[in-house]
């Protein structure tokens, strides 16, 4: 059944939601323009000078930056979902599916500074991102996949467009695509130095 | 050598970490700063706003105070639930008596059968994307003078939500112009239980003894509403 409609959370708690969701909107698009540059970077990487500088910084601190963008993407669906009520759906469970266990795995691949983890995340992240993508094309296409509202939490319900386009489920892809840029980024690394050894032996 | 090796690889090792240091400060100055520019501008812009419930104090004559929810009393036994599939359960049967208000406080009743007319009850969900496609639909149908003179078409706004697009209903209807009568169901959703609402939009077509003929959720095109509504109200195609 629906929800039950509660009182104005909007003003309750810690911080104002309106706040929040714009807050949590401008760090997803930062995190889109990191991953994106990221990805720029890997594609001219040895052909334009900043791209050499960017990626020993992403290679660097990638385990961290992982964990980072997804334990916050985790804390912010948490705080969406269990202190404003916004109800998550089927999608946003599949994508909570993939986001927390990046979360977890990579908290711990960061402490031990394994970057095998990158071989994880890439599996990971892309089914993520299949499925924000898919969630977001709902939104604004909401007969893509069926022509009647659930009564419980349908998915092409939106609780928020920030900026006029942003939601949670892009929120999540915005994630998703630079855990993919990271993932990518150490992994080439890995692959050059075993080249490298290689070739010294 | 084998000294000399491990030396080298000692020194790497120490500069990788010092290093990895500075890179890490790098990181953790950028995220600092994005964190702090996301936050003036997010407090900054958003800090003030608050959504008000909209309720008037102003009661019409012989009703209530105009609100989202009103209070509704079913009479009769509550329809079961639209099945997936399969012939409808509730084809047939009387369909139950609502009493109570539209949504600026004036009584309303849906009491199927008892004017001798055919009703057709129509359940909408303010932030439902295929309500508001829908509305449009019933619109036209009602320009292009395809509804069968001896019909009622009432819509309830039912499964309102304030954390939602197009809070609230009563403004929804007025921006989608809503002409046909309506009816607000209460914060419980009284009315769409004593219907059997299975998901929104959702159509109850009833004939003129106060018996459901027909029953669909979802959207539903111009030829369709003709066909249901003129079967219910006995008019022949």
């Amino acid at each position: 059944m629906c929800l039950p409609n509660g009182p104005d959370t909007r003003q309750n708690g810690w911080v104002n939601q309106e706040a929040f969701q714009l807050f949590s909107a401008i760090l997803a698009l930062a995190v889109l323009v990191g991953g994106l540059g990221t990805l720029v970077a890997l594609v001219f990487e040895n052909r334009m000078s900043w791209t050499s500088a960017w990626l020993t910084q992403v290679r660097a601190t990638g385990l961290w930056i992982i964990c980072m963008i997804t334990t916050g993407a985790m804390v912010g669906s948490l705080y969406f979902s269990e202190k404003v009520g916004f109800a998550p759906c089927k999608l946003c469970w599949y994508q909570r599916i993939a986001m927390f266990s990046i979360a977890i795995i990579s908290f711990v691949a960061a402490l031990r500074n394994d970057k095998n983890i990158a071989r994880y995340t890439i599996v990971l992240a892309p089914i993520g991102l299949l499925v924000s993508t898919y969630h977001y094309l709902l939104e604004w296409f909401p007969t893509l996949e069926t022509n009647v509202c659930s009564l419980d939490v349908p998915c092409t319900a939106v609780w928020f467009r920030e900026l006029g386009f942003v939601t949670l489920c892009f929120m999540a892809g915005c994630a998703f695509i630079t855990v993919i840029a990271v993932s990518l980024a150490i992994m080439r690394e890995e692959k050059i130095d075993s080249t490298s050894t290689n070739q010294e032996n | 050598m084998a000294q000399n090796q491990r030396k080298k690889k000692q020194k790497k090792a120490g500069a990788s970490s010092a290093r990895d240091n500075g890179n890490l400060k790098v990181i953790l100055y950028i995220v600092l700063v994005v964190v702090g520019i996301a936050g003036a501008v997010s407090i900054g812009t958003a800090g003030g706003t608050t959504k008000t419930t909209t309720v008037s104090d102003v009661t019409v004559p012989g009703g209530v105070a105009a609100a989202e929810f009103q209070k509704v009393t079913t009479t009769g036994d509550a329809l079961p639930q639209l099945p997936e599939s399969g012939d409808d359960p509730a084809v047939g049967k009387a369909a139950p008596t609502l009493t109570g208000y539209d949504l600026a406080g004036r009584p309303t009743t849906i009491d199927p059968g008892s004017d001798g007319k055919a009703t057709m009850v129509v359940y909408l969900a303010h932030w439902c994307p295929h309500c508001n496609y829908e509305i449009p639909v019933l619109n036209e149908w009602k320009e292009k003078g395809l509804i069968p003179p001896n019909l009622r078409v009432v819509g309830v706004t039912t499964g309102s939500r304030e954390d939602q697009a197009n809070w609230p209903p009563s403004k929804w209807l007025v921006a989608k112009k809503w002409t046909f009568d309506q009816f607000a169901d209460s914060e419980k959703q009284e009315a769409a239980a004593a219907y059997g609402v299975g998901g929104y939009p959702f159509l109850v077509f009833i004939d003129g003894m106060g018996n459901v003929t027909s029953r669909t959720s979802g959207e539903v095109p111009v030829e369709e509403i003709t066909t249901r509504a003129n079967a219910a109200a006995g008019v022949v195609n």
